[in-house]
């Protein structure tokens, strides 16, 4: 219900004192905390959890904060791919891996690998800082209503289709080539005996597999 | 280096550094059953899979055993009748009919049991033979999901049952049959109600028929799963239905006809690929030939008594027992000692609900047997489950053990 | 007899709660902001979770209460059984109807098992995350079209003219149907995450089951209504509504007849019944809720039953007209140049409850395929989403995408 237009709530607006200057926080502002939180809690609870479903469930929270994001900024169709894509089939397929493979990971905080750590630790820092630098250079927004078909279908539609045609396309065609090329990797090592167009012709004759240690001695 | 590499880039060991780009789908043990849904409670499978494939399976049976044969040792040969009605617990009356044969076989009386009552066994034993096949031809349609039809299908087989319970009086544990005859001759117009019940369970048939023959989730579930080949099948010693889906015609009724099945007209369906679709389809045209002989049984079947005229063997009539003192003797000793059956041994085998059951019984001349080894053709049948379900996805172990037909009170004994 | 009541029972049941639910949200929410105290009411958040909350409890859950019965009798009257008919209130049986609460009764009073070494946060939030989505999407469905409560006994033409008006649907949002697969797609979690917290391995299996099988045929799902999308020009269902229009000749399913098929294929898919059962199984991995037990399943198999009823609701909505009785316009019947002129709150109703009627209908058409159909096998079962479905739905968004060129470059000219 997030991605509900938030103008509604921009008439709620909350006196909190914050200290002596009384500074006036309205509706969506409110929001915008409570799902940054959120968000940046499930970020890092992706990152800290040791069980493997419980750190993908977190970057699910993380996901719908970020579409919480999106439709707070009158984004609602990407709110609404964010979720589809995202969460709901990027982060199953997570699941579905993490479930079929069911090992246990290094644990986060040991000592081993603690070259690629610091690497890690100086890159995040580095992020941090340049990210922030460049956020708190910006100034205050005007708070402006967008225009009524701001983030509608149709207009993300339209500009996807005319400016950023060629972007589009060449992204359509980057998947295909990770398709193809996922299925050529898949065949090479399955040798597709999966395929079950053939299954019923190769079960005709298997005589005793699976008790290859007893069965068939006598051939030799 | 390990250790270096273990520092540098965090990998526990370095097989999993090499394995990396390796899917490991570690084959994973599976206990399926004995309360498994599919496993009718009795059957334990121990799978070894990888994903949803079967890699291993190790069948485990006797989780019914019920020491049939050592009770049998303690019990006079005509209260082990009730014994055998817990064999396939859904036909008993083919049991009861094939033990009673091996009996009189030792007996040497065979040929001497009233033909009325050769007939009544063959028609008991016939409509059981339809209640065993209705009941797996609708279970195995219900563990594939279609549960309509299995309703349609019990439907059908308590019509039978309600006969059977009519003539003996329990709806499954008949114990109809005796040493040397019947318990009781057929109850009046016992004929036109079977006949007037055939009309129904043809259309029920039909019923199943169309809704399953032609549906291709059913036909994609049941054709080509389960194979068996002939060479395999006979290796293993299989009979009945099953064997005859492979397109072998070895039904003991044509083969070795006893009671008075040499009488009959009638065909032994058999299958071509040896398939479960190819047992489906088996069972339920014998369901139909079972009918086709029950019609010519009841034309043909005679008056007269139901049993033996031998005090030996059957029971006194009452006012006798309690009138005469002759009748009172021969009844406690028939009831307390047992018939007395000569010393030696014998097999005898019928056409069961799922193959040939066999009885092998040995006598030491006292009432009660000194061994009774029954031939469970789904003991048989099963064994060969493991080979049928390795390297194919786990549900299609679904209809390959459901068209086995594996009856835990027959197979466990 | 039986058949008329089990249709009539849902439908009288969904007359009066149309008309509640059209009072309360036509005259009760008017007549409160009419006064000065109760200026809050015209609020469209309120007004949003008024109507979700009252659709739910009016509409969805009724349904799907209702739906349990409709499943047992309809199944019952399908398989010649007589259904249930034990649960009563003070001696009134209801033909059975009373079962609903006597087996909520009986899922809050059981246990509620949590498995020893089960994880037990995720144990407890699949359950939640099954349900919760269901219930959201029903946000997006239209159940009428517009209230205007100052003009309610007046013929209007058009609902468009009158001001305050308020539209039966609850969040009315361009992503539309966008929205309902954004949600939908995270039902998967609630099984997925159910098979993987319980700690069994057979549980496991179901919720892998479950979680290809939904994956694989969301893209189906999704690909199939584009076709509608197009012709309609609106992801919004409402507006689809509109754009249908209440002639039958511009319903969805006239004009995308494949497509609605292959939705509706693909949306049982995701409703994870019978035939496409695979991750429950009974019969073969029993199911991603093996576990568990009390409320927590009932919870599962209520968000199952509240599927099906979206499932209905998006059927009609999308490719069935909606809330559109054939040939009621905003002002009355108009038939062949006659016309049947109705008062706005009347025509309002019957619309609303033409709506209910249709997603009756196809919640019945579910149970049909559910009680008729055995399962796939999950390879099958992905061959036919993938292999057959999806090039299919391909190519229909291919020939749409050229017949609604076709006629636009025919309308330009």
């Amino acid at each position: 219900m997030l991605w509900q237009s938030v103008q509604p709530m921009g008439r709620v607006t909350a006196q909190l004192a914050t200290g002596d200057q009384g500074m006036q926080w309205s509706g969506p502002q409110i929001w915008w905390w409570i799902i940054a939180v959120f968000t940046v809690g499930g970020a890092i609870s992706t990152v800290t959890r040791r069980n493997n479903i419980a750190a993908v469930m977190s970057l699910v929270a993380t996901f719908f904060g970020l579409a919480a994001m999106y439709a707070m900024l009158s984004a609602h169709f990407l709110a609404a791919l964010q979720v589809l894509v995202y969460a709901g089939a990027i982060m199953t397929l997570f699941v579905f891996v993490i479930m079929v493979l069911n090992r246990d990971e290094a644990e986060p905080w040991a000592w081993s690998g603690i070259f690629t750590k610091i690497v890690g630790v100086f890159a995040l820092v580095y992020l941090v800082t340049k990210v922030g630098y460049h956020l708190f250079g910006v100034a205050a927004a005007h708070p402006e209503t967008p225009p009524a078909e701001f983030g509608t279908v149709a207009q993300v539609g339209e500009v996807l289709f005319t400016d950023y045609l060629f972007v589009f396309e060449a992204v359509s065609v980057l998947l295909l080539i990770a398709v193809v090329a996922a299925v050529v990797v898949a065949r090479q090592r399955g040798g597709g005996g999966t395929d079950d167009d053939d299954a019923s012709a190769d079960i005709t004759t298997t005589p005793a597999v699976g008790h290859s240690t007893g069965h068939e001695d006598h051939h030799s | 280096m390990i250790e270096t590499k273990k520092m540098v880039l965090g990998i526990k060991d370095v097989v999993d550094l090499q394995e990396e780009d390796d899917m490991p789908t570690e084959p994973m043990t599976l206990n399926m059953g004995p309360s498994h849904p599919a496993m009718h409670g009795t059957v334990r499978i121990i799978l070894t899979v990888e994903g949803e494939t079967v890699k291993d399976a190790d069948v485990q049976v006797g989780y019914l055993h019920r020491a049939f044969e050592k009770e049998s040792e303690y019990a006079t040969w005509t209260q082990v009748f009730p014994y055998t009605d817990r064999l396939n617990y859904v036909s008993p009356m083919l049991n009861n009919v094939g033990y009673a044969l091996a009996v009189e076989k030792l007996l040497g009386i065979a040929e001497k049991v009233p033909e009325r009552a050769q007939y009544i066994r063959v028609i008991v034993g016939e409509m059981s033979r339809i209640a065993d096949h209705l009941t797996c031809m609708s279970a195995g349609a219900m563990e594939l999901g279609a549960m309509t039809i299995y309703f349609w299908g019990i439907k059908a087989r308590e019509w039978i049952w309600e006969l059977l319970e009519e003539l003996s009086g329990a709806r499954m544990t008949h114990s109809y049959v005796r040493i040397g005859g019947l318990a009781y001759d057929l109850t009046p117009n016992f004929a036109e109600k079977v006949l007037a019940l055939f009309p129904k369970i043809n259309q029920v048939l039909k019923d199943i028929q169309d809704s399953l023959y032609e549906n291709r989730i059913f036909r994609d579930r049941m054709d080509g799963t389960g194979m068996i080949t002939q060479e395999r099948a006979l290796s293993y010693g299989w009979t009945g239905p099953t064997l005859r889906s492979t397109g072998i015609d070895y039904d003991v009724r044509k083969a070795h006809p006893y009671l008075v099945y040499d009488r009959f007209d009638f065909d032994v369906p058999v299958g071509s690929k040896g398939d479960n679709f190819d047992r489906y389809i088996v069972r339920m045209e014998e369901a139909r030939q079972s009918m086709r002989i029950l019609e010519q049984a009841f034309k043909q079947i005679p008056g007269g008594p139901v049993c033996l005229d031998d005090p030996r063997i059957i029971l006194p009539p009452k006012p006798a027992v309690y009138n005469t003192i002759e009748g009172m003797i021969s009844h406690f000793k028939i009831i307390v000692d047992g018939i007395k059956v000569p010393p030696g041994e014998v097999y005898s085998y019928t056409e069961g609900g799922n193959g040939e059951l066999g009885f092998y019984i040995v006598s030491d001349g006292s009432g009660r047997p000194y061994k009774c080894h029954v031939r469970g053709p789904c003991f048989i049948i099963t064994s060969a489950l493991s080979e049928m379900i390795v390297n194919k996805p786990i549900a299609d172990i679904v209809p390959t053990f459901d068209m086995m037909n594996m009856i835990g009170g027959e197979c466990d004994r | 007899m039986g058949l008329i009541l089990l249709f009539l029972i849902p439908a009288a049941v969904f007359t009066g709660m149309a008309v509640a639910l059209v009072g309360v949200i036509g005259v009760a929410i008017p007549w409160v902001a009419s006064h000065p105290w109760g200026a809050w009411a015209m609020d469209p958040w309120f007004q949003a979770l008024i109507k979700l909350g009252l659709l739910i409890l009016l509409v969805v859950m009724p349904i799907a209460s209702l739906l349990t019965w409709m499943e047992r009798k309809q199944s019952a009257m399908m398989q010649d059984r007589i259904g249930p008919n034990r649960a009563g209130i003070l001696g009134w049986r209801g033909w059975g109807i009373p079962h609903f609460i006597a087996d909520a009764v009986k899922m809050i009073m059981k246990e509620d098992f949590v498995p020893a070494k089960a994880n037990r946060f995720l144990f407890t939030l699949a359950p939640l995350m099954a349900i919760i989505p269901v219930f959201v999407t029903f946000a997006i469905v239209p159940f009428g079209s517009t209230v205007c409560p100052d003009k309610i006994l007046q013929v209007i033409t058009d609902t468009n003219q009158c001001t305050n008006g308020i539209g039966l649907q609850t969040a009315k949002m361009d992503v539309g149907l966008i929205f309902y697969f954004a949600i939908a797609s995270l039902a998967v979690y609630g099984t997925t995450l159910a098979g993987w917290a319980s700690y069994n391995k057979w549980s496991l299996l179901g919720g892998l089951r479950a979680s290809s099988q939904m994956m694989s045929y969301e893209v189906t799902m999704g690909m199939a209504v584009l076709g509608a999308f197009m012709v309609f020009g609106t992801l919004e269902p409402q507006a689809m509504v509109y754009a249908q229009g209440p002639n039958p000749i511009n319903w969805g399913i006239v004009k995308q007849p494949l497509g609605a098929i292959l939705f509706f294929t693909a949306a049982m898919a995701e409703t994870k019944r019978t035939p496409f059962d695979i991750p429950e199984g009974e019969s073969e991995v029993i199911g991603y809720f093996v576990e568990y037990s009390g409320m927590r399943f009932g919870i599962f198999f209520l968000a199952e039953f509240i599927e099906v009823v979206f499932l209905s609701a998006i059927m009609a909505t999308v490719f069935f007209g909606g809330w559109q009785v054939p040939f009621l316009y905003s002002d009355g019947f108009h038939l062949f140049g006659h016309a049947l002129q109705m008062p706005h709150i009347v025509v309002v109703i019957l619309q609303t409850t033409a709506w209910g009627m249709k997603v009756i209908f196809f919640c019945w058409f579910q149970l049909m395929v559910r009680w008729t159909m055995p399962r796939f096998r999950p390879d099958q079962l992905m061959n036919l989403g993938w292999k057959r479905l999806l090039p299919i739905s391909i190519a229909n968004i291919l020939i749409t995408a050229g017949v609604v060129l076709a006629f636009q470059a025919a309308g330009s000219r």
